[in-house]
């Protein structure tokens, strides 16, 4: 019955009573709400059931221990997921022990002048999207789930990866530019 | 307002996701009790620490303090 109560409570609600009560129920609202969410973005990008089941557990715990850091200047799904890419990006980095994993780390990408549109991208047939994002690199994968997934700001994906916001607008410019140039490869324009 | 197959995308991903085990949520509300018990000992129990040490510093600094002056040796008193 609280936890039916609990539940119409909104997140910002949720965390301000969890904090003011430390009530493991509010937190447990939380966890039941996002955490099938966090375990696809770890599993999309981890691509491991075991490594993705550890990574949600782990941010789970992060969002506790900093759950008074929370400031409600985005939205606290934003917030979520700013800890859950920027974990798996760092998990990804330490097990693979390579620093590479945006297109302008691994390769000398030549200035890019014109922007590939945003429609280009999300109007991209899911299961070729899909594709796409399977043969990028993980951090630009990372970058466009981030923007057009989530809907996140330049602000927040730059706090979340800890670069500045012009460094995120030339990864996330790069990123497109990657995407359709996979897209171009694995789809190519049928000959008549 | 575009289409956005991203949306689409998660959507379905979120569909073949197989679900959680719920041991994760018990591990997470495991590690939450630990580290409550942690803040809550150190709580507890850091100003005693603190009090001691200082209660130890202070004392022993004051016992100096108190303790009496030897007195001159009469012997020895200027002459």
């Amino acid at each position: 019955m609280i936890t039916q109560g609990k539940k119409k409570l909104s997140d910002s609600e949720l965390v301000q009573r969890f904090l003011a009560t430390q009530e493991s129920a509010y937190f447990s609202v939380l966890y039941d709400k996002y955490s099938a969410r966090v375990y696809s973005r770890c599993l999309s990008l981890l691509k491991d059931v075991a490594l993705a089941q550890d990574a949600t557990q782990e941010v789970f715990v992060k969002i506790y221990l900093n759950l008074s850091k929370f400031s409600e200047r985005s939205q606290f799904s934003t917030w979520v997921y700013s800890i859950t890419y920027n974990f798996c990006i760092d998990l990804i980095r330490r097990n693979k022990k390579q620093q590479a994993i945006f297109t302008d780390d691994i390769e000398k990408t030549p200035e890019v002048a014109d922007e590939v549109s945003d429609e280009d991208l999300m109007t991209m047939e899911v299961d070729r999207l899909k594709d796409v994002l399977e043969n990028i690199p993980v951090g630009d994968k990372a970058i466009l789930l981030m923007k057009y997934q989530d809907d996140m700001q330049i602000k927040d994906i730059a706090e979340a990866l800890d670069k500045t916001e012009s460094a995120i607008k030339m990864k996330l410019k790069r990123a497109k530019h990657k995407a359709q140039s996979v897209y171009q490869t694995l789809y190519p324009p049928a000959e008549y | 307002m575009h289409m956005n197959n991203f949306k689409n995308l998660i959507e379905e991903e979120m569909r073949d996701v197989p679900p959680l085990p719920p041991q994760i949520k018990n591990n997470v509300q495991g590690n939450m009790g630990f580290f409550r018990f942690l803040g809550n000992t150190i709580e507890l129990y850091l100003p005693r620490v603190l009090d001691a040490v200082v209660a130890s510093l202070s004392g022993s600094s004051s016992e100096n303090k108190s303790l009496p002056k030897t007195p001159q040796d009469p012997g020895t008193s200027g002459i």
